[in-house]
């Protein structure tokens, strides 16, 4: 178990992590909102490479940061991993999230790379664009409930956590 | 707790609640990947074929 220091260290940067993948998942829906439904030929360039840029360097880094910090909270505490539905559930939502999002960086890079080298006609690529859109509102909808599952830490042990429970009950204090 | 009360327990209603709207969820992103080729793959050949840029 972490010192409260430790705790208290792990969770401000859990949630700084997880708050921050939230935000910048928000700015690429956004971009690729603007990049589908813009008619200004350099400004969808524009949100392509931004949301390229945006992917690699914040994005999939904070991603990785709140599923480590998550992990580290999780295991450094008596919540532990597999104890409560909602850490439980947390961690499947957010390693689904994460490889999802590993599978769609080459998409946003192939439109991305396109994207720079000339401009994009409104049809051109049009079913991978809007795919993006749906990717991101995804991934929002995923990220919310993760928050709010923290938020709310809603009750219920699993049969492994009662069973922890249990044994730890029955050691002698 | 015992072990009887272990084996009695059942699930809070609302993790079978979610776990019927996440699968709700997967269902209606996976129809979405269908219809937009998604699942063909990721890279240039599956996302590209006829919409892909004109010479």
């Amino acid at each position: 178990m972490m010192t409260p220091g430790g705790r208290k260290l792990a969770l401000t940067l859990h949630v700084l992590a997880s708050v921050g993948w939230l935000g910048s998942v928000a700015a690429f829906l956004a971009l690729a909102i603007a990049g589908l439904t813009k008619a200004d030929a350099q400004i969808v360039r524009g949100c392509y490479v931004a949301m390229e840029v945006t992917t690699r360097y914040v994005i999939v880094p904070l991603c990785f940061a709140s599923l480590v910090t998550g992990l580290v909270s999780s295991l450094g505490t008596t919540w532990g991993l597999f104890r409560h539905y909602w850490v439980v559930i947390k961690l499947t939502l957010t390693i689904l999230a994460t490889v999802v999002l590993l599978v769609h960086t080459r998409p946003i890079r192939y439109v991305a790379d396109i994207a720079a080298q000339q401009p994009l006609a409104r049809h051109e690529l049009r079913d991978v664009r809007l795919q993006l859109v749906a990717d991101a509102g995804a991934a929002i909808v995923v990220l919310v409930v993760n928050t709010v599952l923290a938020v709310y830490k809603p009750r219920g042990l699993t049969r492994y956590g009662r069973r922890k429970q249990r044994e730890e009950r029955a050691l002698p204090s | 707790m015992n072990q009887a009360e272990d084996d009695e327990y059942q699930t809070p209603r609302w993790v079978k609640v979610f776990g019927i709207v996440a699968l709700l969820f997967v269902l209606l992103f996976a129809i979405v990947h269908l219809l937009g080729g998604g699942f063909r793959g990721h890279g240039p050949a599956a996302h590209g074929t006829e919409q892909t840029r004109q010479p």
